[in-house]
């Protein structure tokens, strides 16, 4: 008893654990995998590198402060209107100073102030795990201990097939969701289409109702003398040349008939086309330059740079290229502002990368298509 | 005059076309990456040196504007504060730092800079960095500092990262080509060497029995061979994976090996009939076969296998065809081999020999004695499996099991009938075969394919016992005591194996028809594909074309790379090793911060070097992505064994999808066979399934994480 029940739980548990496991190569726990491995990296880099810079900035801070008061000393004791001697002191030491700082940049100082400001805040580390299993790979910020760039290795080598695995995934929902969009927006033109046959089909038949009406009421009206020209009339009118009796209504059946007609067509139409439903390459393109475009305003309008500048930025990134040469967050002093850029920053580059994949996805048969095609004609 | 303007038409399409056929194969390729790389540098250099020349060497004056700064801050205020000034001071130090790290990373500044300035677009520079923007991996240690530079990197990286793809894809394929093949030259040379003497020992030993003393020999070789089983199963698991891999290299196929992938294809196990009968209809083209005949042969062991499970069972689809394949290959090839052949097995495989011995006699015997009865002997061919003389199943020579030996007479009596008939017969044969055949109930397909997993396993075993084979007929060149066929065999023999698509013309055929003996066809393809697979080895094809390289040799490669690039950089530009293993790993993954870049820290033969540094870089991704290829399968192959055995994956085979490709479908079929417990599951879903969908994409690239992880 006991031991079938022990046995129970022990199942229980382990099917708790495959079903974490499962749940975890989903869509949403993919995406969760890969934020809480980027948070995890944020947290573990900001702990290795942290000490690291802070000792950097404080390097270069007491240099410069030795700097400072070189420049003071000789401002106070030297005659100030000793110019020559002034400005040779100085510049000695300002020479100095650039020395160390040359050394500190080498270490991975980047101009950023001790206390007010720094690389390896929380945001900042996750932007660098980021780009490190995005592979875009900034290079203004990077882990300069041999434990940090170890580490980075070993994040790089797991953390860049997660990443793949997350794009392929993601980028497969979207790709879907996109194409039912476009179904459905061809879908809805199509109705559109539809209504208005519809519509112009039921004017037709009121039209007709009221012809045949009339002609009835002439009918009655006219029984005595002409109402068999009249008829003829009419029904020479309508192309009709039927029994006068049902003729009328054969006219409204007709017409509705073709209406009809018509309306299957049309949705026959609508539906070949649903069924090859393909998204065309132009508007993947027109995605993705749409997305690029989108960020190089916003970037534009932040970090106040140029609009080609942001588009540069927009794209070196996406391309997982990453030059690092503009980034968002280093013009501005304050340091809040910039965690916020890093964000979003952040933000946009997973969303974008995630798009890339999406129309990668989308593209790809399209653009296989054609490639066969292009082969095909070469050959024959 | 207007013929002449249309030959020159002609002829410039022509050359036209053949010119984009040499810029879409490998040399072309690489040639236009070359070429778009220096185009790019000659661009950018032109676009950012003339920039460069500006700015380059303000560092200079910066210090001096930082001095004069002061100066002037010092000199304005007519009350002179401590704390005013240092504050002011300490302004233009920052901005003096902001500056200098600018320059730093961006543009290439340092110490020596003061000396003597030094420009980071030289050509040497500007190859690097176009090289670095196609490849993604952007160091930005060089970066276009103009307008027109960034618009142009833009549209440079929209033509260059396609190309530069494909160009990797294509590299990757031959150099995994050539990898295999060292691999499986070099490294496995040694492992080949020992288990070829231990065969050699084996057949000998095994030579000693005469084939008459049938019982306990046989009751030997099955307790032997049984073992064998246990050993070989993993390999056969190996070959399978190998072919599977050829399989899905169909879609480079206009790169000149579509001859792998097209046996290979042929020889995963559950195709569908059609397809393996256009292919076999294909097979008899000489210059192909050569190339590889090795995984057919393993094609036609399991046909052996399988013939014998299905006479068993009553029921033979799949089968059938394969047989039929078979048994056209064996056409072609000369009957004296097959007999050859089957004195070889008969000395080597007791429990071969027992069934092959007596039925040879007899099939000499019916030669001698019955002329012509071909067409009854077909007509009970149409008659089904073990009823009358022509039972369709002729191919039961080499299997193992019981009750088979007076089917086996029966079929001798009924091939020797055939053996007068004209081939035209034979093939008709065949046909009627195939057709009957695929006719049949699959309500018997499960257990069948149940035995045909289990046969498969086997499959190796045979090939171990045909080379043992081959070996004793090696030695044992033709003293054979059926003199009757020796003259034949002789005969045959002299006809080389690259001859044989001009004897598989109908005269040809008729000729050697009467010696066709139907129950050692598919013996003599094994044995003539042995033969040719002999030679093969000998030549350079055989082996790489068909192994595959296991995924810790790739990491290994991977691996030594790196470290041969560390000590190559920290030897140049005096990094410590670290320093170098973790510039290429940085490189070669297309993170690329750029913290660190051959060619900055020396001044004088800096560019030699960045060229080298490029080449490494170029070479490097090519590795990688051919070590990308090679473990793919096998990773995805595992992931999802891993995902089985967790039970994560048991959904797997319901999956509907929307894009279709071979590849995954033989992925799909290795891991079941690889998977016996499974297999009874998975089979009826097996056939259904024809496609593998994303969402087992991500099961399995997940699951290679987790394996990773573990």
């Amino acid at each position: 008893m006991s031991r079938r029940h022990r046995r129970s739980k022990v199942t229980r548990v382990v099917n708790l654990v495959k079903r974490i496991i499962a749940f975890f190569f989903s869509h949403v726990g993919l995406c969760a995998l890969v934020v809480g491995y980027a948070l995890l990296g944020a947290v573990v880099f900001r702990a290795v590198e942290g000490p690291h810079e802070m000792r950097i900035q404080s390097q270069v801070t007491s240099a410069r402060q030795r700097a400072v008061d070189v420049a003071w000393n000789a401002t106070f004791r030297v005659n100030k209107l000793d110019t020559d001697q002034w400005k040779k002191m100085v510049h000695a030491q300002v020479k100095k100073f650039q020395k160390e700082c040359m050394v500190a940049i080498r270490r991975g100082y980047d101009g950023k102030e001790l206390g007010v400001s720094a690389q390896w805040t929380f945001t900042g580390a996750f932007l660098y795990s980021l780009t490190v299993i995005t592979t875009i790979g900034y290079g203004n910020t990077s882990a300069k201990t041999y434990f940090g760039k170890t580490l980075t290795i070993l994040y790089a080598i797991v953390g860049i097939p997660l990443m793949l695995l997350f794009l392929t995934n993601i980028g497969d929902v979207m790709a879907k969701i996109f194409r039912f969009l476009y179904a459905q927006s061809i879908r809805l033109k199509f109705r559109i289409i539809l209504w208005h046959k519809k519509r112009k089909a039921a004017k037709i038949r009121r039209a007709n109702s009221l012809v045949s009406r009339l002609t009835r009421g002439r009918i009655k009206a006219d029984s005595s003398q002409d109402s068999l020209a009249y008829k003829t009339n009419i029904f020479k009118l309508l192309d009709m040349y039927a029994v006068p009796s049902g003729g009328v209504n054969d006219v409204e059946d007709l017409l509705t008939a073709r209406v009809h007609l018509e309306q299957l067509e049309v949705r026959e139409n609508v539906q070949a086309q649903l069924d090859s439903i393909r998204v065309p390459l132009t508007l993947v393109v027109f995605t993705m330059l749409a997305y690029l475009l989108a960020g190089a305003i916003i970037f534009s309008i932040w970090e106040k740079w140029t609009f080609l500048d942001s588009f540069y930025f927009c794209y070196i990134s996406l391309t997982t290229i990453g030059f690092g040469d503009k980034f968002p967050g280093n013009a501005v002093g304050n340091d809040k502002d910039a965690q916020l850029k890093l964000v979003i920053t952040s933000i946009y580059l997973l969303f974008g990368m995630a798009l890339l994949a999406m129309c990668f996805n989308l593209a790809q048969e399209e653009v296989q298509n054609k490639t066969r095609w292009i082969a095909r004609q070469f050959k024959s | 005059m207007r013929d002449e303007v249309r030959s020159c038409c002609l002829r410039t399409t022509n050359g036209i076309r053949r010119f984009t056929a040499f810029v879409i194969s490998h040399v072309g390729l690489c040639f236009l990456v070359a070429i778009y790389a220096v185009l790019g540098a000659l661009m950018f250099q032109a676009i950012e040196y003339p920039n460069e020349l500006t700015f380059q060497g303000h560092i200079k004056n910066d210090t001096w504007v930082v001095v004069d700064g002061l100066y002037a801050f010092i000199r304005e205020n007519v009350v002179i504060e401590e704390a005013e000034v240092k504050r002011r001071a300490h302004e233009l130090l920052k901005d003096f730092e902001q500056e200098l790290v600018k320059a730093v990373n961006f543009e290439g500044f340092d110490e020596n800079d003061d000396v003597r300035t030094k420009y980071q677009w030289t050509f040497s520079g500007a190859l690097l960095y176009s090289i670095t923007v196609f490849t993604t991996i952007g160091y930005g240690h060089i970066c276009p500092k103009t307008v027109l530079g960034r618009l142009m990197t833009i549209f440079y990286a929209m033509v260059g990262i396609p190309l530069m793809l494909l160009c990797l894809a294509n590299i990757a394929e031959s150099l995994a080509s050539v990898f295999t093949y060292l691999y499986f030259k070099v490294c496995c040379a040694y492992c080949r060497w020992q288990k070829n003497r231990r065969r050699i020992r084996r057949a000998a030993l095994s030579f000693r029995y005469h084939p008459n003393a049938a019982m306990n020999i046989r009751r030997a070789q099955s307790s032997r061979s049984a073992q064998r089983n246990n050993t070989v199963r993993r390999n056969a698991s190996m070959n399978r994976m190998r072919n599977s891999r050829f399989a899905d290299t169909k879609s480079v196929r206009s790169f000149g090996r579509y001859e792998n992938s097209r046996f290979d294809r042929m020889d995963t196990m559950s195709l569908p009939g059609k397809r393996k009968v256009s292919q076999i209809s294909r097979s008899p083209n000489g210059t192909m076969r050569t190339y590889s005949r090795r995984p057919h042969l393993q094609k036609s062991n399991t046909t052996l296998n399988m013939d014998h499970m299905e006479t068993m069972l009553g029921d033979e689809r799949k089968e059938s065809r394969r047989r039929g394949f078979s048994q056209r290959y064996t056409v072609s090839q000369s009957p004296a081999r097959e007999y050859k052949y089957a004195r070889g097995t008969l000395h080597d495989d007791g429990l071969i020999d027992v069934r092959t011995y007596p039925s040879f006699h007899e099939v000499v015997h019916a030669h001698e004695t019955r002329p012509s009865r071909g067409r009854g002997g077909r007509r009970g061919d149409q008659h089904g499996n073990g009823h009358g003389p022509g039972a369709g199943v002729p191919n039961v020579v080499i299997s193992r099991p019981r009750q088979r030996f007076d089917e086996k007479e029966r079929k001798a009596s009924s091939d020797a009938e055939k053996e007068d008939t004209s081939a035209q017969l034979s093939f008709s044969d065949e046909d009627d075969n195939f057709e009957r055949k695929g006719r049949l109930t699959p309500s018997k397909m499960d257990k069948l394919e149940r035995e045909r997993e289990r046969e498969r396993m086997e499959k190796l075993d045979k090939f171990d016992k045909l080379e043992r084979a081959l070996e004793l007929r090696d030695m044992q060149p033709s003293t054979s005591a059926h003199q009757g066929l020796a003259s034949a065999a002789e005969r045959g023999d002299r006809l080389p194996p690259r001859k044989q698509p001009s004897l598989d013309s109908s005269i040809s055929r008729r000729l050697r028809g009467e010696l066709d003996i139907r129950s050692y066809r598919s013996a003599g393809s094994e044995r003539s594909d042995e033969l040719s697979l002999h030679s093969l080895k000998r030549g350079n094809y055989g082996r790489p074309s068909s192994e595959k390289m296991p995924v810790t040799v790739g990491i290994f490669i991977v691996f030594a790379f790196i470290t041969g690039g560390a000590i190559l950089f920290s030897v140049w530009e005096n990094w410590n090793i670290f320093d170098g293993a973790y510039y290429c790993f940085i490189t070669l993954s297309t993170i690329g911060f750029g913290d660190i870049v051959p060619g900055q820290a020396l001044d004088e033969g800096s560019q030699e070097k960045l060229v080298v540094c490029a080449l490494y870089l170029l070479f490097g991704m090519a590795l990688i992505a051919m070590c990308f290829k090679l473990m793919q399968d096998d990773v995805v192959q595992k992931a999802r064994w891993l995902g089985r055995k967790i039970g994560i994956l048991v959904r797997e085979e319901e999956d509907s999808s929307s894009e279709s490709d071979l590849d995954d479908d033989i992925v799909l079929e290795e891991d079941e066979e690889d998977d016996p417990l499974s297999e009874e599951k998975t089979d009826p879903d097996k056939r259904t399934t024809s496609s593998g969908s994303s969402k087992r994409d991500e099961e399995r690239y997940g699951q290679s994480r987790s394996r990773r992880l573990r």
